[in-house]
């Protein structure tokens, strides 16, 4: 692995302000890169020194004395180990936690037309993600998709295959990050098909006519 | 949110007392109940560095004591401790006070039920309570699904690179993470107050301080970094 979601990212992750969608990937990726994990574990270190340094507030003091009567009522909760079901796709079983938001398996008929080349599985709506939004996309070998910039954020996570765009090539694992100052145009590599999540928290901002049309129909 | 509480300058002076009214029970309870064992002990000249290490102490056996015991007492100096904090950061995050006090109290609460799940060598209390007030902001005022990462890489892969701050002596992460965070430069350490008191993206944050994107998060970048060099300067 050697591209990775930036500090402001994983901060924004651990501080809880990222936002459902891009936390998806952020934390999809962290499950397999512990340079990363050991990060947003250090940012929420120092999460819990800002709010022990924060100005303490009034509280009312008859809340404790009700609290405590009402402890014994509340039954503790353990440790809950969650197994689900793997989700396969092709060779690969998709990493968690992104996979139980795909709410069932990958089948067939979950994949729509994007492009020639370009199918996707909406992980999150725009509505469900209040404005960020998560699609599982494939892109057959060597496809590209148009040149594009964003108003927003943009988090694209390798799942499997490989692409590049002008900053680098990107394998499985790795996080390409655009934000409103980048341009960019994936190429999926010519050997293999290229699957990837996708995650933003504003629209893409197309140049071409074509793309633009195609995002009309397909809300990318 | 529909509510946002306005600072009032003239509130300052009111909860400074009320902090130092705070602190003073604080350290009472926390004196009274400090286990004998597994807390330094609290010698006469101690430094403030080692006094907050021995509140953080404290803090992690008084979760522990929940979790065995289902000690009432140790609840008692964690709410006294933390529910103000709690109730502070959500003000600063612009809730309304009668829901900060509810989400505070509930903050505490789930402390309660989910102290067994609280592991001290990876987490200081303050920490994993920060962690719970996150959590319940995301789900009450966002109303969204938090994607949890497994963070078992971190035991599968230890020869990575050095887990410099898994290393460190219960409490001295956060002494180190404090001192990093004073010698941040002042636009710095805006960058990071803002990333964690204003629910918005950075976008928006750059936006507000009259900067491109990038500067925002370049700050954030040598601000983490630094405080990443402070924990990994001491570890080894």
């Amino acid at each position: 692995m050697t591209h990775h979601p930036s500090d402001a990212m994983l901060t924004a992750y651990a501080a809880g302000t990222l936002g459902e969608g891009l936390s998806l990937v952020v934390a999809t990726h962290i499950g397999q890169c512990a340079q990363c994990c050991r990060a947003v574990d250090q940012a929420e270190a120092v999460g819990g020194v800002l709010l022990d340094d924060v100005t303490p507030a009034d509280v009312d003091t008859s809340a404790l004395d009700r609290l405590l009567d009402s402890l014994d009522d509340l039954a503790p909760e353990p440790v809950a180990p969650v197994r689900r079901a793997p989700v396969i796709l092709g060779d690969i079983v998709l990493p968690e936690p992104m996979a139980s938001w795909l709410k069932g398996p990958v089948t067939e008929n979950r994949w729509s037309f994007v492009a020639p080349g370009i199918r996707q599985i909406e992980v999150l709506s725009r509505r469900e993600g209040h404005g960020q939004t998560v699609k599982l996309v494939r892109l057959a070998p060597g496809t590209a998709i148009p040149d594009h910039g964003h108003h927003g954020s943009e988090l694209t996570m390798v799942l499997s295959g490989a692409f590049s765009d002008g900053a680098g090539r990107y394998g499985p694992g790795d996080v390409a990050e655009a934000d409103n100052e980048t341009q960019h145009r994936p190429v999926a590599d010519a050997g293999a098909e290229c699957i990837c999540i996708i995650a933003t928290d504003a629209r893409l901002r197309f140049d071409g006519v074509v793309a633009r049309l195609v995002q009309k129909l397909t809300g990318f | 949110m529909d509510h946002v509480l306005k600072c009032d300058p003239s509130d300052k002076v009111v909860r400074k007392e009320s902090m130092n009214a705070t602190l003073e029970i604080t350290t009472a309870w926390t004196k009274a109940l400090l286990p004998p064992a597994p807390a330094p002990k609290r010698g006469r000249g101690m430094t403030a560095t080692a006094e907050a290490r021995a509140d953080g102490a404290a803090f992690s056996a008084a979760i522990g004591s929940i979790a065995v015991r289902r000690d009432k007492a140790a609840f008692a100096m964690l709410f006294r401790h933390f529910a103000p904090r709690v109730k502070g950061y959500f003000l600063r995050l612009g809730v309304a006070g009668a829901l900060a006090e509810d989400l505070a109290q509930e903050t505490l609460l789930t402390v309660w039920r989910k102290a067994e799940q609280y592991d001290a060598a990876k987490a200081e209390a303050a920490t994993w309570i920060f962690t719970i007030a996150r959590n319940l902001r995301i789900d009450h005022l966002r109303r969204e699904r938090r994607p949890v990462a497994d963070d078992s890489i971190l035991d599968q892969m230890p020869d990575d690179s050095p887990p410099a701050d898994d290393q460190l002596a219960q409490g001295q992460r956060a002494v180190l993470v404090r001192a990093a965070l004073a010698t941040l430069p002042p636009d710095q350490a805006e960058v990071i107050q803002l990333s964690y008191f204003e629910d918005r993206p950075h976008s928006e944050i750059a936006a507000r301080l009259n900067l491109p994107l990038g500067t925002v998060k370049s700050r954030l970048r040598l601000a983490m970094g630094r405080i990443r060099t402070h924990l990994g300067e001491s570890a080894s």
